[in-house]
């Protein structure tokens, strides 16, 4: 096992899909490092709706985050030969993305649009939406909307560590050691920011929260 | 638009299970297509290096163009810088004073010898030193009201014995030897001391701090003692004359001195001639005294100096 397979067994310890996908991650990178450009299309293929929703979520504007997608998939398809595996791919690609986002949010710190992606209804999202309404047709679609806009007003009203930690969270679906891996940070310092987010999230969204 | 009563009596989820709908937002088909397309055209743009700009300039083209005019143009350039050199060429202007010194002294004594036997007066009137020394440097009669006055006086009575000149300085009050004026009554600050000659200047520079050059230079040379009072009772502010170039002062220099050397034979001591040599020797020169003179100012009633 070499010293990269131990990095990640160590990181990614609790999940165990996780720690296959890092291994197939890597034999693609060493496929990319090799001269295989081609093989990196396979990596977007991957990870650029999870890269995307991620960057979507920071910064709440679709255009927006289909550029810094597309930057932090062009700036890992640079860098890609100083990527030595001594974390996932995953890991490094996200830090990646997120730094961008970062970036973005500071320098457009005072200019704020939104442009949402509309919501596509499963069986979960109907079911929470059918607890919250009961109206139908455009009806419906006005509430959907209405609740949509002031999701995303709440989220940007935390601030930007906080913020990452709800979305890498609760929407990626990231566990706390990949969180504390990918923000360079302990997972007490996740939990605890988690725990101020949502507190906050819920006295923002108290008239659609169940105390 | 959901009202606040119909929130009350909503029914209430978790903040979880509001923030999945979150997670239910996601783009269209048609947006991963332009997203694909945007992607590949910024790769490829990462790719491909941005040229350098003097790569833009052509430069190989522009020279493979101009090459046909190579040896023309070389030519041209050489011509020109021939040119050049060949008309701004000045010969080094590092020569001797002792080469330059019998060049000027020369036409000086040629031109003083042919001044004096076209007027006999001025040749009679050249053994005082007196009359002879202001008209000599150049000076205006009108510039000088007393010598000239003197001067006419003395060629009223133009007898042998009234032209030496003993009698021409005893019939001038202010020309008496310096040592029955008293020192406290020279007026040294009204002298214009751009219009002195070099020793004169020298002198009224020295004052009383350089006494033993003030003795020899104004005891021995008599002529020049008329010279100083006559000048430094002129008033400044009227007579302001700019200061000579140094060619100019030296040829005035020179021909006193000729004129000194002509007088040596007609009667006046050799000492006086071989003082004034040894003046000249010394290096007190007319350029040395001409930078002196740019280092002094003159203001209302005071004289400054530059150190």
């Amino acid at each position: 096992m070499n010293t990269a397979s131990k990095a990640l067994d160590k990181t990614l310890v609790a999940s165990p899909e996780r720690q296959q996908e890092a291994g197939a991650d890597w034999r693609i990178v060493q496929r990319v490092q090799a001269g295989d450009v081609a093989a990196f299309d396979e990596i977007i293929l991957k990870y650029r709706e999870r890269v995307y929703g991620m960057v979507y979520n920071l910064i709440a504007n679709r255009e927006d985050a289909a550029d810094l997608t597309q930057d932090a998939f062009i700036k890992a398809f640079q860098s890609i030969n100083r990527f030595q595996g001594q974390s996932s791919f995953f890991t490094w690609l996200y830090r990646i993305a997120i730094n961008a986002a970062l970036t973005h949010l500071r320098r457009n710190k005072l200019r704020t649009f939104f442009s949402f992606d509309k919501i596509h209804e499963d069986a979960q999202v109907s079911a929470v939406l059918n607890q919250l309404t009961d109206k139908k047709d455009v009806q419906r679609d006005i509430f959907v909307s209405e609740l949509q806009e002031k999701l995303n007003e709440a989220m940007l009203k935390l601030s930007i560590p906080h913020r990452t930690v709800v979305t890498l969270f609760e929407i990626d679906g990231l566990s706390h050691e990949e969180i504390a891996e990918i923000m360079d940070c302990s997972v007490g310092t996740v939990r605890s920011r988690l725990h101020y987010a949502k507190q906050h999230l819920q006295a923002e969204l108290q008239s659609y929260v169940r105390s | 638009m959901m009202n606040d009563s119909e929130r009350a009596s909503a029914p209430k989820v978790t903040i979880e299970e509001l923030l999945r709908l979150k997670r239910a937002e996601r783009p269209s088909s048609e947006f991963w297509t332009r997203f694909e397309q945007d992607l590949r055209a910024k790769q490829l743009a990462a790719i491909v290096e941005p040229r350098p700009w003097w790569i833009s300039l052509r430069l190989p083209q522009i020279a493979r163009a101009l090459s046909r005019y190579q040896l023309p143009a070389g030519a041209a350039a050489v011509l020109a810088l021939s040119f050049v050199v060949v008309r701004e060429y000045r010969p080094h202007p590092t020569l001797r004073s002792a080469d330059i010194e019998p060049a000027i002294m020369q036409p000086v004594a040629e031109a003083a010898a042919p001044e004096r036997s076209a007027s006999p007066e001025a040749g009679e009137s050249a053994s005082s030193g007196a009359a002879r020394l202001p008209a000599a440097a150049t000076a205006p009669a009108k510039d000088l009201p007393v010598a000239s006055a003197s001067s006419a006086r003395a060629g009223e009575d133009m007898s042998p014995a009234a032209t030496t000149p003993a009698a021409l300085m005893a019939m001038i009050p202010w020309a008496a030897p310096r040592e029955s004026i008293p020192a406290a009554e020279t007026p040294a600050p009204a002298v214009h001391l751009g219009e002195l000659p070099a020793a004169q200047f020298a002198n009224a520079m020295a004052g009383g701090r350089n006494h033993a050059f003030d003795s020899r230079v104004e005891l021995e040379t008599d002529s020049l003692l008329t010279v100083a009072p006559a000048v430094s009772r002129h008033d400044p502010v009227e007579e302001e004359e700019p200061v000579l170039p140094p060619s100019q002062r030296e040829v005035r220099r020179n021909r006193i001195l000729s004129t000194l050397v002509a007088d040596g034979s007609s009667g006046i001591e050799n000492s006086r001639v071989a003082a004034m040599r040894e003046i000249s020797a010394r290096g007190l020169t007319d350029e040395k005294l001409y930078d002196s003179v740019r280092r002094m100012g003159m203001g209302g009633d005071r004289v400054t100096l530059k150190f």
